[in-house]
């Protein structure tokens, strides 16, 4: 509506509000707990341990080329994880603030920064254990390393759009709030995170992994990480991945603005 | 009517609320899927059907100036000042604030029942892009207004009703608004806090800042606002001093619902006549039995108490021809002495059959607040029934005990409908009643008083 403003400049602007939001957000998470932030490490090394053990002691599976299976999941299960909590938790994020949206003047448009501002936090710690897990496994630090925030904010690109589109369409439907995990657990499986994309799956389903965002994502961390591979390799795919998020961000974008103004009267 | 925008946001001329021409039409869906499907629709199909909550509404508000809005429940009130807050947008017509607005809507909007009042405040005022240290100054006073002890640390939801208005109106007051909106939420606060906040809105309005709320009580619009907007059925009917708004607001509760000017023109002219419902023994003056037996001619207008700035409301089925003030049995004109009786003699002209008539009288101070008042029906007083055309004379009689000063004399007649009263003509302010000061009492009344020694006992 308001062309004249730099949505850039808007967001730049919001920044306290957000900041404000996601940390309101995180603490209410874990609101009641004695442990508090502590959950926030203890859930995905928990996980990580369980893995670990049950494909590396168990299966005795190992990752490409040798690497140790430990370093193939963790480097593919923070960004996951990323993707999974911001998802989630974003879709919920205009019925979990019905407080602001209803009666308020509130630019709800910001949620999902909020939550990605919130997931990111949690996922730079796990990036410190991570980091850990790498370093005492031997794996040195190269200038690879620095492409991470290209793959993070890749993802946060693809995710705006997803959260905008599904946290508007869980205002009127709260099915699809319960969809969602169905979808993300799928989604899990058919990632490369836990198993290895290349001499596993078929050719002719190749493309599966190819059109997978998250996958590209993925597979940047592993390659920036372990493989010191520039960012630049799959450079087609990061295209492809680009504009899908950009077409998510016109078209949640738009449903967003169109549905904004039902909300108060919804919730 | 307005200067362009931009002259407007530097404030230029003192209007700061400027509402031209809005209309308000919700749409109603059978669903929120409908709506959803409407919504998303890429035809733009409609689903929905309409109503229209407010019609072409104009009117400006001035710095510094407190205005209450009255009307029933349902006329548009509440989106009126959504509107106003920006909450909701009109259908057509604008709306222009020259100033941040602070906002109580609706008890709790805005807050999370899972935080703690303090968190929520912190939160609130983040959102709105406070500093730290703002933020800290802010909170310790919404603490020490609110006073609500340590409940201030306990989630919200814990709250009563009566503590959420307590943080709601204590957070709205001390983000230094231009415009503080409030919709009738303070009535939860108890009598204390109610005080308090009133006094901290007449204390805001003198520092400028423009207050607009909604209110069921007459008394407390007419303690603390200029003017009044009367909105009924989506549409502004007056816009005018409070006194007025709420004369015409009283006339569509309890009256016709068309507030008339004080102009009467008697048509019927039945000469069936009842005598005064009082008798008095006492001899009566020639020219007051003349009044009591005269015509139906209104002459009031002729006597120096009459008020001609009277507001007057009801349905017209009855009017209120005449009235004239006696003492001892003899007219009356000029300053009144505040202990001796008064009798006010009322001619009322019935136009049609009345089963229950009901007579008041009630004494305000010019400022309009109600001192003193009854009726018929609370003092268990029988006033037969009128057939339509009779005019009767009723004798009210009172013993002022007032103190010195200027008074206003309401008068009214009502019926009574099963439950309820309707207004058939009400007179407020119809006659000026000015006491004399003899300084034996101040305030409003003479209340009987003595004082003497009891020890020690035969103290000379």
């Amino acid at each position: 509506m308001n062309s004249t403003i730099n949505p850039l400049d808007k967001l730049y602007r919001s920044r306290k509000t957000i900041l404000a939001l996601a940390r309101r957000d995180i603490l209410s998470k874990y609101s009641g707990t004695v442990f508090r932030g502590a959950w926030e490490l203890a859930n995905p090394a928990l996980t990580l341990l369980v893995f670990w053990f049950v494909f590396s002691v168990a299966f005795k599976a190992k990752g490409p080329a040798g690497t140790p299976f430990i370093l193939y999941f963790v480097t593919g299960y923070a960004p996951w994880l990323f993707h999974f909590e911001s998802l989630t938790r974003g879709t919920q994020g205009i019925v979990a603030h019905s407080f602001l949206v209803k009666k308020m003047i509130f630019a709800s448009e910001l949620l999902p920064f909020v939550y990605l501002t919130g997931s990111a936090i949690n996922h730079g710690l796990l990036l410190l254990l991570v980091g850990a897990i790498l370093l005492s496994n031997g794996v040195s630090i190269t200038w690879h390393w620095l492409q991470l925030p290209y793959f993070f904010l890749t993802l946060c690109a693809v995710l705006i759009g997803l959260q905008w589109l599904l946290s508007a369409l869980n205002v009127f439907n709260r099915d699809l709030g319960q969809a969602l995990g169905i979808v993300l657990n799928v989604w899990f499986w058919v990632t490369p995170i836990v198993w290895v994309a290349d001499g596993f799956v078929p050719s002719e389903y190749q493309w599966l992994i190819q059109a997978n965002p998250v996958a590209y994502v993925i597979e940047g961390y592993r390659g920036s990480l372990l493989y010191q591979q520039p960012f630049w390799i799959n450079g087609w795919q990061g295209l492809y991945v680009w504009c899908l998020a950009l077409a998510m961000a016109l078209l949640g974008g738009n449903v967003f603005r169109r549905l904004k103004p039902h909300f108060g009267d919804v919730l | 009517m307005l200067g362009n925008s931009v002259s407007w946001e530097k404030g230029v001329g003192d209007v700061i609320i400027s509402v031209s021409h809005v209309s308000k039409t919700f749409k109603l869906y059978p669903s929120h899927q409908v709506r959803l499907k409407e919504a998303l629709h890429p035809f733009r199909k409609r689903y929905h059907e309409e109503f229209s909550a407010l019609h072409d509404i104009s009117f400006e508000i001035r710095k510094g100036e407190c205005v209450g809005i009255v009307g029933r429940n349902g006329a548009g009130k509440s989106t009126l000042l959504q509107l106003i807050v920006g909450v909701l947008t009109p259908t057509s017509g604008s709306i222009r604030v020259g100033g941040t607005i602070s906002a109580l809507l609706e008890l709790g909007a805005g807050f999370n029942p899972d935080l703690t009042g303090r968190e929520n405040v912190v939160l609130a005022n983040t959102i709105q892009g406070a500093g730290a240290k703002e933020i800290a100054e802010r909170v310790s006073l919404v603490e020490s207004f609110a006073d609500i002890g340590f409940f201030f640390d306990q989630p919200m939801k814990t709250y009563s009703s009566g503590m959420y208005a307590r943080v709601s109106f204590a957070h709205a007051i001390n983000v230094a608004p231009d415009v503080l909106i409030v919709d009738e939420i303070l009535g939860v606060g108890d009598a204390k806090f109610q005080d308090k906040c009133h006094n901290r809105i007449r204390a805001m309005r003198e520092a400028g800042v423009c207050i607009l709320f909604v209110s069921h009580s007459t008394e407390i619009l007419q303690r603390n606002c200029d003017n009044a907007l009367l909105v009924e059925g989506g549409k502004l009917i007056i816009h005018d001093h409070t006194d007025a708004v709420i004369a015409a607001y009283q006339d569509l509760l309890y009256g016709s619902g068309h507030a008339r000017k004080s102009e009467i023109a008697p048509t019927v002219s039945d000469q069936n006549r009842a005598g005064t419902i009082s008798k008095s023994d006492q001899v009566i003056s020639a020219d007051l039995h003349e009044f009591i037996n005269g015509s139906e001619r209104s002459s009031y207008r002729t006597r120096n108490y009459y008020n001609k700035n009277e507001r007057r409301f009801g349905n017209g089925y009855a009017e209120i021809v005449d009235f004239i003030i006696a003492v001892d049995g003899q007219l009356h004109f000029g300053a009144i002495s505040g202990n001796e009786a008064l009798s006010i003699y009322l001619k009322v002209l019935f136009k049609r059959e009345i089963l229950q008539p009901q007579i008041g009288w009630a004494i305000v101070t010019p400022e309009g607040i109600k001192i003193a008042g009854t009726n018929t029906t609370m003092c268990n007083i029988s006033i037969p029934k009128a057939h339509s055309g009779t005019t009767f004379v009723y004798e009210i009689k009172i013993l002022p005990n007032l103190s010195g000063g200027d008074y206003f004399l309401n008068l009214g007649v009502g019926e009574i409908l099963g439950d309820e009263c309707c207004f058939l003509d009400i007179r407020r302010s119809v006659i000026h009643l000015n006491v004399t000061d003899d300084s034996k009492a101040s305030g409003f009344f003479r209340i009987p008083f003595e004082c003497q020694v009891v020890r020690p006992e035969n103290y000379e």
